[in-house]
């Protein structure tokens, strides 16, 4: 049949009550981060939503070709370090092999807008998103000296006292999140109301807050 | 393969009271259940994709 995703098969009422399916078809696009960014009619997905999440994506090019099987298994494997420095090891044997060339590009590209996100969340006093992205970076680029300096840089954060409500704040976020993923709505509404409460100059308070009013709460 | 689709074949009667339901801005709460034609077997392993979840169910 050619059936090209996968199918999940839910026995009760345990998904389309969570997700609010009022009638079939029904759909919801997810993005990167996990969250429904929309739902409705699968014959009316935003096309542009779909692009835009998908921009938001750590995922590299795949290399085609038998002498890049090397590489193209750490990409898959989304272990980009490792990946940039079998990439670079190629372009030292030749150095006009445009697919490596691509692929380091790319890879580069990848990181430098995760440095980024990491260091605008910073500037924003976004403490909590900054050392969940380092956390990110050291992950994915593993083997890299990229992987180092996010691990210093997120140190550094915890250091700063003015990042100590934002951290706590985020770290109660997390597990409310948990929370609510696991689709126990209700437990997790206390949470996100006792974290709004405890920290309301905070983005996790505000992100909390957010979830209240969504709900009515 | 970035956008991954999911099939959601839900053998569901719709009734009973609403409790509270996801909204836009929420995560998507895990999908409990048997995965078909899939490495991952819950949407925690699939975190990072976009994902398009399409809802269907048998009758």
């Amino acid at each position: 049949m050619g059936i090209a995703y996968p199918i999940a098969k839910v026995k009760g009422e345990s998904a389309d009550r969570i997700y609010g399916v009022k009638g079939f078809p029904s759909a919801a696009l997810v993005d990167a981060s996990g969250r429904v960014i929309w739902s409705g009619h699968p014959s009316s997905v935003p096309r542009g939503e779909i692009e835009k999440a998908l921009e938001g994506t750590a995922f590299l090019p795949r290399l085609e070709g038998k002498a890049y099987k090397k590489v193209d298994k750490l990409i898959v494997s989304r272990e980009y370090g490792k990946a940039h420095a079998e990439v670079l090891k190629g372009l030292q044997k030749d150095s006009a092999d445009e697919t490596l060339q691509g692929a380091q590009v790319s890879i580069e590209a990848l990181l430098e807008k995760m440095q980024g996100a990491a260091n605008a969340a910073v500037e924003g006093q976004d403490f909590g998103v900054a050392l969940d992205t380092y956390s990110q970076i050291e992950k994915l680029f593993k083997g890299h000296e990229a992987a180092k300096l996010a691990k210093a840089d997120a140190k550094a954060v915890e250091k700063n006292p003015a990042a100590k409500d934002e951290i706590a704040a985020w770290k109660k976020m997390v597990k409310a999140d948990e929370t609510q993923f696991e689709g126990d709505f209700e437990k997790a509404g206390k949470l996100y109301a006792a974290i709004a409460k405890k920290y309301p100059e905070t983005k996790s308070g505000e992100r909390a807050q957010a979830f209240l009013s969504r709900h009515h709460m | 393969m970035k956008l991954l689709g999911l099939a959601l074949a839900l053998g569901a009667v719709l009734s009973g009271p609403r409790a509270a339901k996801v909204e836009v801005g929420d995560l998507a709460p895990e999908i409990y259940g048997e995965w078909y034609l899939s490495d991952a077997s819950s949407l925690e392993e699939v975190r990072g994709r976009v994902i398009l979840l399409d809802f269907w169910r048998t009758w």
